[in-house]
């Protein structure tokens, strides 16, 4: 056991400068989260602020609108996890079958451009593309004789504008991380599988969807911890009193009620109620994960 | 071999097809702010330009490269690329590595894994953040966009899942060698998930490029401010009631989109470079066939 | 075996929670101790521009406007303003500069929050009230009265809202910013002038004269193009706070988002009186008929500038600058487009009454412990002693011009009191000016070089004179609202200060029902009645509660 331990410090010697870095700059200011159950006030510090339990917490849920906030928020958050699995899984794929390397490296860089541009750009383009008089795209869909749809301003189609505005942003992004895991797999896989006689579909449902899996369970699994995180740079740069509805998420309406005063302890306590239920749901994954598929994500 | 099917055909015809159109969404609103960029002020904001320059002219690209704080913005951000990502990949490496063994290997390695994923989960919000950068000292200089997130949790969790993908045979000859887990690290792993790191490698450059928050409060004047930190200062717009006649029309100058739209296409621009750069290190079968031989 | 693990890692997490906490603890016991005030020791006369001996060294912090330049060689840190500064013994030491206001907001907040105060800052209503409620400013009470010149404290006075308002307890711990809010904010009627003679419409007296205004512009192709492209009334998603929608409502004599004195002295809020329901109504109907953009809903000020700059729009409602931005972007490319302002007029006829906000927007404060209150006070005196007292030095600290452009190098100054009337006086000395074809009458430099702008204007060797004198001339809009704030029709906000307690908790929550059901009423997703159903909900909801603190708040001053 000793000679064990002996063997395996370099391991521990590795994590170190990684361990010392998280130790300070996260968990050293996590401190702060008592702020949640404080009246903090600047100057009295941490520990000279009130304490008032749970009131931060009941503040907030006991708004008006928090209902819908909450509903909105996750609604939206959902669409774009799933999205953002899928589709990212689906163009891999799809570029997996190019065979020209020129555009497959072509359409692979012109993917993720997008992410690139912030939402306060994108918010400005966004009203012109999307416009009902004006905008491209309802003049494409009026070809096909379809009524135009006041995408940014409808209480109906709003919710579904920010997720595939969303997911056209990240998807680029995303795909990469598969095109990595594709790389991953063993050549020799598909050379048994053509011995075999199996045609390009079966290859890839066979070999190279298999072969993506662990990758598919991690980042579903990480992703999960975004249940309530809707994205609020999106949100808040294209949303409009019109769609408050629809649109309005928990960190767009906290933000708001942040501008009136310096509430810093009724964020914290949104943060940590968000952290909160976000733990929750990567541990409760990641036991499923380890007991159903018996992978160990990290 | 030779024989491509029709279906087979077919297929690849809208494979072709769909990736093409999907590329080309991808890419327009680029077109379209490099469009405005090269157009005069009037047809812009009159919102005449769509895809093509109206009313051709460079103006704003004079007057963006006659701006000594974009270039002092630009070479902040180059240098803080540089430093942050060999810091970042250092660190990501030596974390990702032990954590990629088997508990039986690595006493608490478990352990430590929750404590790096309940960083991502958990923080204590930006004013006692703020005070720690303050009080190690970092504060108005490069280190401070380094060092505070020089780990980046997710990047380690993905270079993991990649290493423990790798066959175990190979570390174990390197160990039957004399080798240590060092020799290993470097000689084996590093080598060979070459896609992985070429990917998380873009991950910290880009996660480097785009951060502006960071130096908004960190840096205490803007010659140190990283260009997208000074590209948000010029994209956000400032409150436009009350203003005197004086400062309206300074804003109708510094509001000019053609000016915004230069700036942020040449501060892309090296950025969009990368990728391409990164992308011969995507090299399906890299891994095993290197292994074989 | 697992649940081991997970137990040995709340374990550890704990302890390093316990270890944080007592650390934390630790670090905070020094913000507990406050430093005694130090006596203010007045030697000899005192002089309001006297210097500093010896020299003292001032930290503070500041933001420069992205719109901000500078002539070569100076910079923010070494300028005309700084090396006045200097030569007074003040060494001004910038702890950090930001670019813009907003980035400098959020800073300050983290500076508070923090600990991490300069000697000298500037802050808003909300930063000023937790400042003060912490103990954490210095009194400038005496050193006000001391050091403050004639001029300052005359400015100071004329609205009578700004010292209270920097008050409490009887003790003045700001300086207020005031600015010239008239100017800035009231809002006028502005039209296009080429378009009303093309199709022959009158100017409006009634405000449903407007409205007929903005329907002939939406339906009779007032540019001519054969297009049916044009709207009748420019509207922004922020409807009651922006110019766009606060001009018209108040012709229906509604004041979105300000307290208004009832005529009792009781303080009502402006945004839940029935003049509202039929503003609204008013707006709803001309929604309906097409005369506003579809898309309002969803546009910011910028976007529906660039409706108004593409010709599309030619009525809508704003303040006196108008014409620097964005008008003059579309008169400088086509000399055939020309804009006129009226007051706003009322239902029955007649100027109606507008609304503008308090002339206070942020403040000057001196940190408790700063040996020299008094530093500020003089920072003050010199900005109005230089840039618009009898000996002005307003080519060197006002605006510089060189061969290139114009500077306004009085925004390198890190204090700034205008008059709140500035523009009210420029605009009757330019009028006087130009009557009597001589600038002796006028008091300031920076309005004689306006003048001289203006007879170069007229005699055509300077079209970029046009905005200014559509604003400043003898019938320009400044020229309205002076005779409109003559007449006591240019109403503030009956509420001055920081939020009261329930508006810090639900202002935030009214306000978003109040915008939402506003929108939902115009675009007629909501009939207007919905309007009696809001008041009712605002009221429920802490309305009536901040009512109450208003009033409370107004009877103690």
């Amino acid at each position: 056991m000793n000679k064990g331990l002996w063997r395996q410090w370099p391991l521990h010697l590795m994590i170190l400068p990684g361990l010392i870095i998280v130790l300070i700059y996260s968990y050293w200011p996590m401190a702060g989260i008592v702020m949640a159950f404080q009246q903090f006030v600047p100057f009295k510090g941490l520990f000279g602020s009130k304490w008032i339990g749970l009131d931060n917490f009941e503040y907030v849920f006991a708004l008006p609108d928090i209902g819908r906030v909450i509903w909105n928020t996750v609604f939206i958050a959902f669409m774009k996890i799933i999205g953002g699995l899928v589709v990212p899984i689906t163009i891999a794929l799809m570029l997996n079958e190019i065979r020209n390397a020129l555009m497959k490296r072509g359409i692979q860089t012109l993917i993720y451009l997008p992410h690139f541009l912030s939402w306060v750009i994108l918010g400005g383009i966004f009203i012109d593309i999307l416009s009902p008089t004006t905008g491209i795209l309802n003049q494409l869909l009026g070809l096909f004789g379809i009524e135009p749809i006041f995408f940014l301003g409808s209480n109906t189609w709003f919710p579904y504008t920010l997720v595939v505005t969303d997911i056209w942003k990240e998807f680029g992004f995303s795909t990469i991380v598969y095109l990595a895991a594709l790389t991953s797999i063993d050549p020799s896989l598909y050379e048994a599988a053509t011995v075999d006689g199996a045609g390009r579909w079966k290859q890839t449902w066979h070999v190279t969807l298999p072969g993506m899996v662990p990758i598919i369970i991690l980042l579903s699994v990480l992703s999960l911890g975004n249940v309530l995180n809707a994205g609020f740079d999106q949100v808040f740069n294209l949303y409009s009193p019109m769609v408050y509805e629809s649109g309005d998420i928990l960190d767009t309406f906290i933000y708001r009620i942040g501008l009136e005063g310096m509430q810093y302890s009724v964020g914290t306590a949104i943060g940590l109620f968000k952290s909160v239920v976000s733990l929750i749901f990567i541990v409760v994954s990641y036991v499923l994960a380890s007991k159903l598929a018996n992978y160990r994500i990290f | 071999m030779n024989h491509v099917s029709n279906s087979r055909r077919l297929f690849l015809l809208i494979n072709y097809t769909l990736l093409t159109i999907v590329a080309l969404l991808c890419f327009l609103p680029i077109v379209h702010i490099l469009a405005v960029s090269l157009s005069s002020k009037g047809a812009a904001t009159a919102g005449l330009v769509k895809l093509w320059p109206v009313d051709f002219t460079w103006s704003s690209y004079e007057y963006v490269l006659n701006k000594p704080q974009f270039l002092i913005s630009m070479w902040v951000t180059v240098q803080r690329v540089i430093l942050g990502t060999g810091i970042s990949m250092l660190l990501t490496l030596l974390v990702a590595y032990p954590l990629s063994k088997e508990p039986h290997q690595m006493k608490f390695r478990t352990a430590y894994a929750w404590i790096f994923v309940f960083t991502t989960l958990f923080s204590g919000g930006l004013i006692p953040w703020y005070m720690t950068v303050r009080d190690t000292g970092l504060i108005d200089t490069l280190w401070a966009l380094v060092i505070p997130g020089a780990l980046p949790v997710f990047n380690v969790i993905l270079l993991l899942n990649f290493f423990r993908g790798l066959p175990k045979e190979v570390e174990e000859s390197c160990f039957m060698d004399g080798g240590g887990y060092w020799t290993s690290l470097w000689r084996i792993y590093a080598p060979l998930s070459l896609p992985a790191m070429a990917t998380v490698t873009l991950f910290t450059i880009v996660g480097h490029w785009n951060s502006w928050f960071d130096g908004l409060i960190l840096m205490n004047s803007p010659e140190k401010y990283p260009l997208s930190s000074y590209l948000q200062t010029v994209i956000v717009q400032e409150n436009l009631s009350n203003m005197t006649a004086d400062q309206a029309a300074a804003m109708a100058d510094v509001s000019n989109r053609t000016f915004k739209a230069a700036q942020i296409f040449i501060g892309s621009l090296p950025i969009l470079l990368v990728y391409p750069f990164l992308q011969r290190y995507f090299v399906k079968g890299i891994v095993l066939g290197s292994v074989k031989g | 075996m697992r649940s081991k693990k997970m137990a040995y890692v709340s374990l550890v997490g704990c302890m390093l929670f316990t270890m944080l906490l007592s650390a934390c603890g630790g670090g905070n016991e020094g913000a507990e101790t406050k430093s005694e005030e130090p006596e203010q020791i007045i030697e000899g006369p005192v002089e309001p521009m006297g210097a500093f001996e010896p020299a003292i060294s001032i930290d503070a912090i500041r933001y420069v406007g992205e719109e901000v330049k500078f002539p070569e060689g100076q910079d923010i840190k070494n300028n005309v303003w700084t090396d006045l500064y200097t030569e007074l013994g003040m060494n001004l030491n910038y702890k950090w500069i930001v670019t813009g206001k907003e980035q400098y907001d959020s800073k300050v907040n983290i500076a508070i929050a923090s600990n991490d105060l300069p000697d000298i800052l500037e802050v808003n209503a909300t930063q000023l009230r937790q400042l003060a409620d912490a103990g954490q400013l210095a009194d400038l009470t005496a050193a006000f009265e001391n050091y403050a010149s004639d001029d300052l404290k005359k400015v100071m006075n004329i609205d009578p809202n700004a010292l209270p308002s920097a008050t409490f307890d009887g003790k003045l711990l700001a300086m207020p910013s005031t600015q010239p809010v008239i100017g800035g904010s009231a809002p006028l009627l502005w039209v296009r002038a080429d378009w009303m003679e093309k199709l022959n419409l009158d100017p409006p007296s009634t405000i449903e004269d407007v409205i007929k205004i903005a329907e002939a512009f939406a339906t009779q192709d007032p540019d001519g193009n054969g297009v049916d492209d044009t709207y009748g009334f420019a509207l922004n998603k922020d409807v009651g706070t922006s110019g766009f929608s606060i001009g018209f409502m108040n012709g229906y004599g509604a004041y979105p988002q300000i307290w208004v004195d009832k005529g009792d002295g009781e303080l009502v809020y402006g945004s839940i009186q029935p003049e509202m329901k039929t503003a609204l109504a008013s707006l709803q109907e001309m929604y309906k008929n097409k005369l506003i953009d579809p898309e309002f809903g969803v546009k910011d000020t910028i976007k529906v500038f660039e409706t108004i700059t593409s010709n599309k729009i030619g009525l809508l409602s704003g303040p006196s600058w108008y014409p620097a931005w964005p008008f003059w972007d579309m008169v400088k490319e086509d000399s055939s487009i020309d804009w006129v302002s009226y007051p706003i007029p009322s239902q029955e006829g007649g100027n109606a009454s507008v609304q503008m906000p308090f002339s206070v927007s942020h403040y000057y404060v001196v940190t408790k412990g700063f040996e020299h209150p008094e530093a500020i006070i003089k920072m003050a005196n010199l900005y109005y002693e230089k840039l618009y007292s009898d000996n002005a030095e307003f080519e060197k600290y006002g605006t510089v011009t060189t061969d290139k452009d114009s500077i306004g190098v009085n925004k390198y100054s890190l204090v700034e009191v205008v008059n709140p009337n500035k523009d009210l006086i420029r605009q009757e000395e330019l009028e006087t000016a130009l009557e009597t074809k001589s600038d002796e009458g006028i008091s300031s430099a920076e309005t004689k070089i306006m003048y001289e702008e203006f007879v170069r204007y007229l005699d055509g060797s300077n079209p970029a004179g046009w905005s200014g004198y559509k604003a400043s001339g003898p019938d320009g809009s400044m020229k309205q609202l002076r005779i409109l704030n003559d007449e006591g029709k240019v109403i503030s906000n009956g509420f001055v200060g920081a939020p009261t307690e329930t508006m810090g908790q639900r202002k935030a929550t009214l306000d978003t029902m109040e915008q939402e059901v506003f929108t939902k009423i115009i675009i007629g997703e909501s009939s207007v009645d919905a309007f009696d159903k809001f008041v009712e909900d605002w009221k429920k909801l802490g309305g009536d509660s901040i009512t109450q603190e208003v009033n409370e708040w107004k009877q103690s001053k």
